[in-house]
């Protein structure tokens, strides 16, 4: 029988954590766009990175405000399109299986580094290179988060820009990128999203693939969609396009002119992936992600109450589960909650759930992996000048794993306590 | 077929609503330290972090001088005038555009940005301007475009890059150089529609040299002036043939009578009214010469004149450009009168409104 995973050995922990790093989406705001333009960070972030519908609009234009302004160099003759941002943190693990402590110890970091560029160079042309440093010590890693290049307005409209590179998918809001400080807390992070039935090929929505997006939007980003082709597992060049897949997302927006509701947005997002299987790898089998959201920013612009619901059902072909007999089925999904009480502080609180509908390995129990995971923090993240900012943020996240993925049949609890300390010029 | 369904949502261009919602300007406070500050400053005087790189500088909101508006000039902005550019920025400023915002959070921050001046309590916007429909731009309309631009604009506009021979003297009513607009390029600052150009020849740019031409130009002839303009952009090398005549669209001034003469004099000394008080009787005129350093113009504070004598003293100017405005005076010795006849004695103040920043005001005490 298999080791509960908490149980293995501290170098396998190591492995697996610089494993989980590598694939780590840092969180971050954009200090080098507040110079160019000359915006407080708060513009375009509810609360960095959380962009808010100023904030998506600007980026559905290509990181372009099309105030005539939109040169790589304009607006401040000492700007230039480089940022950096520095997270180091401190985090507190404790951990039970079946009323035994896994897990209770609590360490510095490992932080990551970002010296990244982004922006636009003039109309038709926008770009996204983040080189990001992870870790500290013999296994830190120097990896992309991203490494895209767009062009705007294709047959000079906004219902048409093309993107080609390591591009992120267009999740409901934002991407965990954008989203939050949680992705180095691996119980914290968005877990529904990137979920993988037990034995599957791994299909992460959070992740940022090889491909091409299709994208447009009207003005204000009122309506919009984006359309991705992408290679599912293209973990080397050579692989790229071997694996045809294709996610979609749209969303309205309503703006209501009275009352308590400020605004209302709906989505539904959807992706059909493919896996190579087989002797020859020539079988292509499917992972499919189907769902929708809807966002609510209740009382005031400036200081909102956001909340987030998102729902999906997953499903993985049997041929891509060792030992299964039938596709898997799962339900996914979060709600979550930011209330800006005052800038620049933040309150925010998440529930992650998955729920298994269908086991693809006979035998197993219905709930067989299903997560429960909660996440309440507050931040505090402040621009002392257009070039630098600096914010802490501390958070308390708990995953309950009913019978662990692993295949010994334990329940796992895990708590975490993040605090962290990020700078960003 | 996700395209197909984004279609079907609609591509709606962002066109704000014509009257948006009522603000509140508590809310609207912390809309603009979040949006705002960093251009035109806690305090609304366009003093914000940024304001040392922009050109043109963030507005300074304490006058209640706005540019753009459907309104004459010298009159507030309405609240959708203020909407509309806070919805579709500026373009070529680093003003951007906050259409995506929700109506209410930027009715909101009208509403606070309305605290800033004194203005936004003592007075009303005046009846906006209408656009009546663009005739037709035809050769003949361009060609009369042209030579009234040529009268009337080429003074400042006149040269490939908005550098007519005024161009450089121009100074906006903070004291900041003021360089006219260069119509050759595709976009204004507020569009690159024909009713855009309209309005800004129509209504003029408050707290900058440009006047309103509303009071001294037909509709056809400011659509020849547009059609023009749209030309320009097209056949920019039309400008070159263009001798500027740095004659003003101001008319010619009356005969003064028994008019108290004062001079407007911008010269080393400094920007101002010769003599700044002077004192006159019931149905005296008082004529404004503009002597050197121009343009000038005189505008009346509303709020410092007596009670109901706004309606006769608007009567008495020449010509205005706007609420208590007399037109731009662009040319040496271009003059304008202003008439006391009926009016309650008292004291009038009065300012130049392009060097307002740089002192030039005075009074009349009418006996």
């Amino acid at each position: 029988m298999t080791r509960p995973l908490l149980k293995r050995l501290p170098l396998e922990r190591l492995l697996l954590g610089l494993i989980l790093l590598g694939m780590a989406r840092p969180a971050y705001g954009i200090p080098a766009f507040a110079r160019k333009y000359g915006l407080k960070c708060t513009a375009c972030h509810e609360a960095v990175p959380l962009l808010n519908v100023f904030g998506r609009a600007f980026r559905d234009n290509g990181y372009r405000l099309n105030n005539g302004k939109d040169d790589a160099i304009s607006t401040d003759p000492s700007y230039w399109p480089i940022f950096a941002w520095v997270e180091e943190n401190y985090q507190y693990n404790y951990a039970r299986s079946d009323k035994k402590t896994e897990f209770n110890n609590g360490s510095v970091g490992p932080g990551f580094a970002i010296l990244g560029a982004m922006g636009s160079l003039g109309q038709h042309i926008s770009f996204n290179v983040r080189p990001i440093y992870a870790g500290g010590g013999p296994g830190s890693s120097v990896a992309f988060d991203a490494a895209w290049i767009r062009y705007n307005r294709l047959f000079n409209t906004d219902a048409l820009n093309v993107r080609v590179g390591e591009v992120d998918f267009d999740m409901p809001i934002a991407t965990a990128g954008e989203r939050d400080f949680t992705v180095n807390d691996f119980v914290g992070s968005l877990k529904s999203l990137d979920y993988s039935v037990p034995g599957s090929h791994g299909f992460d929505l959070l992740a940022n693939p090889m491909g091409v997006e299709l994208s447009g939007h009207d003005r204000g980003s009122i309506n919009r969609y984006a359309l991705t082709f992408f290679s599912n597992s293209a973990v080397s060049s050579h692989q790229i396009f071997s694996t045809p897949s294709v996610y979609g997302h749209v969303s309205h927006i309503w703006q209501i002119p009275g009352g308590f509701l400020r605004d209302f947005e709906f989505g539904a997002f959807g992706t059909y992936a493919t896996v190579s299987v087989g002797p020859d790898s020539a079988a292509l089998k499917s992972q499919e992600r189907y769902g929708g959201s809807v966002d609510f920013w209740l009382a005031s612009d400036a200081l909102p109450l956001h909340i987030e619901a998102i729902a999906f059902q997953g499903r993985d072909d049997k041929n891509i589960i060792p030992g299964a007999t039938r596709d898997a089925l799962f339900d996914g999904g979060d709600i979550q909650i930011d209330y800006v009480p005052k800038l620049p502080f933040e309150l925010f609180a998440r529930y992650n759930l998955v729920r298994n509908v269908t086991q693809a390995v006979p035998g197993r129990p219905g709930s067989f992996a299903d997560q429960n995971v909660y996440l309440f923090g507050i931040q505090h993240m402040e621009s002392l000048t257009s070039r630098f900012e600096w914010g802490w943020q501390l958070h308390y996240s708990m995953e309950y794993d009913h019978l662990n993925m692993s295949v010994d049949g334990t329940n796992n609890l895990q708590h975490v306590v993040w605090a962290g300390l990020i700078l960003a010029f | 077929m996700l395209l197909a369904v984004f279609v079907g949502l609609g591509l709606t261009a962002f066109t704000p609503a014509h009257e948006p919602p009522a603000g509140d300007s508590g809310r609207g406070k912390a809309v603009y330290e979040r949006f705002c500050t960093q251009c035109h400053g806690p305090r609304g005087n366009g003093g914000g972090e940024v304001a040392p790189f922009a050109n043109p500088r963030p507005r300074d909101f304490r006058q209640g001088l706005f540019k753009f508006r459907s309104t004459p000039f010298g009159s507030l902005p309405t609240v959708a005038d203020l909407d509309r550019t806070i919805s579709n920025g500026l373009y070529g400023t680093v003003m951007p555009p906050f259409g995506a915002i929700n109506p209410r959070a930027r009715a909101d921050v009208i509403a606070y940005i309305q605290t800033f001046s004194p203005r936004w309590r003592n007075e009303q916007p005046s009846q906006p301007i209408a656009v009546p429909p663009e005739p037709a731009s035809t050769r003949e309309s361009v060609a009369a475009g042209r030579t009234l631009f040529a009268n009337a604009c080429s003074a400042c506009h006149g040269g490939r890059s908005g550098n007519g021979p005024l161009a450089k003297s121009l100074v906006d009513a903070w004291g900041n150089p003021d360089q006219p607009a260069d119509l050759t390029r595709r976009h204004i600052k507020t569009g690159v529609e024909g009713q855009d150009i309209y309005l800004r020849i129509m209504t003029g740019l408050n707290g900058t040299p440009m006047p309103g031409f509303s009071g001294s130009l037909s509709p056809d002839k400011a659509w020849d002036i547009v059609h023009y303009v749209e030309h320009l952009r097209r056949h920019p090398e039309s400008m070159d043939s263009i001798v500027p005549t740095a004659a003003s669209a101001a008319p010619a001034a009356p005969a003064p009578g028994d008019a108290v003469t004062i001079e407007m004099v911008g010269d080393a000394k400094g920007y101002r009214f010769e003599p700044s008080s002077v004192t006159i009787h019931v149905g005296q005129a008082v004529r404004f010469v503009n002597k050197i350093g121009g343009p000038h113009n005189v505008t009346f504070w509303p709020d410092s004149i007596p009670g109901g004598a706004q309606r006769q003293l608007q009567a008495g100017m020449q010509n205005t450009s706007g609420p208590l405005t007399s037109p731009l005076l662009l040319n040496a010795n271009d003059a304008t009168t202003v008439s006391f006849t009926g009016v309650a004695p008292g004291t009038y103040k009065f300012y130049c409104m392009p060097h307002l920043a740089l002192g030039m005001h005075g009074q009349i005490i009418v006996q």
